[in-house]
């Protein structure tokens, strides 16, 4: 079960903090920061996916972002194959975004509506002089019909196209640089549910072709059983289970875990009687997180404790897997494989 | 369409088009259906399918120009709310039906707290004076489940978090004791779990007042989870439409069919996901016959002239194709 400790990473987060000053005057220090990423470690191998599971502002989104430097983080270490990505100047960065992309949750928003779909797709390619301009058009127009688009439409824009067209242009995009991770924030949350695993389906096959490693930031559990190799679970800046996804989903460890799967409407309307209670009030402010576990106040299960110690990072049960908890049932002595604070 | 008597309402060959610089949109193109009393029907669909637009029309809040109402008729206690001059109207709406949208925020007045909102609600429609509003705004506000409601009804809008501010929503609704509330994708803004609590709310507050609730979504989870009738929508038309318990135990309609194969599920990783083949026709495609036609993996020659008849299948199920399950 602990094979991808194993293997080396591609990627590996180490204690990744990022947080948001909040100012209260123009000439004032900031008088608080927005804890939105709080010491988060997790690592990825090669054609891999990790799936990043959470409510909206649980940091999910920010965590991918930091990663690839669109937003800067506060502290903590990203090594993509032992460079370290925070510690690169921003000249070489660019150079490196060439394998390390990222496709966006909104296909309306992100496709400059002026530049036809060929230039938008081939722009990196630009950007990163890659080949001749004829081979950058025929790289374009090579990736546009391995997303299931044809050559007729590099001619195109945007506004001509549906979204899940315009999604396919969005992978298209990120793809054409042969990268060797993407970030998936959210790739298909917009979409209508019938074009939805459309895209689900050429996420997965353009995976195995090309040897991807994907960080899915996702908030439909369900595909993320689908599409995830291991999972992560975050709450409030901070991850509170982490594992394949398998054993994840089969044996929750964390009451957050359990309490987000059981929210998950069953396509069963005879299994709708008898479920168990859902979880109480909402996540608190990330700009002051309860002391302790930070899951206590809503916690179905919580103990004395959980108010005042932070909870250690433990194996899981059967599958062994990293839940952050005093009460993990069967939870093993020690502790899981990680690299939190460093 | 429900077999338990009299409906509460009842939606006749509903025919809406908007016009546009491209030319007349039909949204809503020959939509019935019915809800009996305590009772929810779904109304399920993709973007354009139209399930919106049938939802404004029974509060007549499709905007006119450029939205127009071709035809049909929409029975609501005894009345024909199409027919009904606007005064009228405005004594259904709010009244008797009452509408909770997805997103919370647009619909509340971001300068004025959320408790006097709901009180000038109360105080228009129930003619209560101001402290009996502000009682009774926070009696609500306990019903749909706020915490500490003496200091909620004082906050503004954006002071809440987007589960708080659709239970607002829906106490404003509840305010003037609807027999049916119309519900736009309420939960689709918000996580499951805040979802799940929503839900529920409607669930309990559904049995306790025993109101008729029209849910008009796309996650057949939501679905599931809530319907006791469901309508499936496909480009302006229902094409399917049955007992909640009837339609999950097997859908006949190919698109029904499409969009279950195409979910991931839960329980059960699936090695590759079925997709339905291409897009959702934009509202000026015009078709010979079926709608589907052009994305249906059973679908022939025959099936382009003229609508499909809608055929019976056991009690409440009705199919409109050509060759339900006739692969």
């Amino acid at each position: 079960m602990s094979g991808p400790a194993a293997a080396p990473a591609l990627l590996r987060v180490e204690g990744l903090k990022t947080w948001f000053p909040v100012r209260r005057g123009i000439l004032a220090g900031p008088a608080a920061y927005v804890r939105a990423v709080d010491g988060v470690s997790f690592s990825i191998g090669p054609g891999e996916t990790l799936a990043l599971v959470g409510e909206s502002g649980c940091g999910k989104t920010t965590t991918g972002r930091s990663i690839l430097r669109l937003v800067p983080a506060t502290a903590g270490r990203v090594l993509y194959r032992d460079l370290d990505l925070f510690a690169v100047p921003e000249s070489e960065m660019r150079r490196l975004r060439r394998r390390l992309q990222i496709v966006f949750q909104d296909p309306y928003g992100s496709l400059d509506p002026r530049m036809t779909v060929g230039a938008i797709v081939s722009e990196g390619l630009d950007v990163h002089g890659i080949g001749t301009r004829r081979e950058r058009r025929a790289r374009a127009a090579e990736m546009l019909r391995r997303v299931g688009l044809s050559d007729e439409h590099a001619e195109r824009r945007p506004h001509e196209f549906s979204g899940g067209q315009r999604q396919r242009i969005g992978i298209a995009r990120a793809l054409v640089l042969e990268p060797e991770f993407v970030v998936l924030d959210e790739p298909v949350s917009a979409l209508d549910s019938s074009v939805q695993a459309q895209i689900v389906n050429l996420l997965a096959d353009l995976k195995s072709e090309m040897g991807l490693s994907y960080l899915f930031i996702a908030h439909d559990l369900a595909l993320v059983r689908h599409l995830a190799d291991r999972v992560a679970v975050m709450y409030l800046g901070e991850i509170v289970e982490e594992g394949p996804t398998e054993a994840v989903f089969a044996a929750p460890a964390h009451p957050y875990t359990r309490a987000l799967l059981s929210a998950v409407p069953v396509a069963d309307p005879a299994a709708r009687r008898g479920r168990s209670a859902g979880l109480a009030g909402e996540p608190p402010s990330p700009l002051d997180p309860p002391e302790g576990c930070r899951f206590h106040p809503r916690c179905p299960v919580r103990i004395e404790r959980c108010a005042s110690d932070v909870p250690p990072r433990v194996r899981a049960g059967a599958s062994g897997h990293a839940a952050t908890c005093f009460l993990v049932p069967g939870a093993g002595e020690a502790p899981a494989p990680d690299h939190r604070g460093g | 369409m429900n077999a338990r008597g009299e409906p509460l309402v009842a939606v006749e060959d509903l025919r809406v088009a908007f016009s546009t610089a491209r030319g007349l949109a039909r949204a809503v193109d020959g939509v019935s259906f019915s809800v009996g009393p305590g009772e929810t029907l779904c109304l399920v669909g993709e973007s354009g399918s139209g399930k919106s637009v049938t939802a404004l029309s029974i509060l007549r809040l499709v905007p006119e120009p450029p939205g127009r109402i071709l035809g049909g008729r929409i029975l609501f206690e005894g009345r024909d709310l199409l027919a009904l001059p606007e005064r009228d109207l405005r004594r259904v709406r709010g009244d008797r039906i009452a509408m909770v949208f997805q997103e919370p925020m647009t619909s509340l007045n971001p300068v004025f707290t959320v408790g006097s909102q709901v009180g000038e609600v109360l105080r228009l429609h129930r003619g209560l004076p101001r402290a009996a509003a502000r009682e009774e705004t926070v009696r609500l506000f306990r019903e749909v489940g706020i915490p500490a409601p003496d200091s909620r009804v004082d906050e503004y809008p954006h002071r809440l978090s987007g589960g708080m501010r659709q239970r607002v929503m829906i106490a404003m609704a509840l305010a003037c004791r609807p027999s049916l509330l119309v519900a736009d994708e309420p939960t689709t803004a918000l996580d499951v779990t805040i979802q799940k609590e929503i839900l529920d709310l409607l669930r309990r507050i559904q049995v306790e007042r025993g109101m008729s609730i029209l849910l008009i979504t796309h996650d057949l989870g939501v679905v599931a989870e809530m319907a006791d009738a469901v309508a499936v929508m496909y480009a302006g038309r229902i094409v399917e439409s049955a007992r909640a318990e009837e339609l999950f135990a097997g859908p006949r309609h190919p698109y029904t069919q499409g969009l279950f194969k195409s979910r991931p599920r839960l329980g059960a990783k699936s090695a590759r996901l079925e997709p339905i083949p291409g897009a959702v026709p934009g509202p000026f495609e015009a078709f010979p016959g079926c709608r589907f036609r052009p994305r249906c993996p059973i679908g022939d020659a025959g099936c382009e002239a003229g609508e499909p008849p809608v055929e019976q299948k056991g009690r409440d199920h009705r199919v409109a194709c050509r060759k339900p399950e006739g692969a």
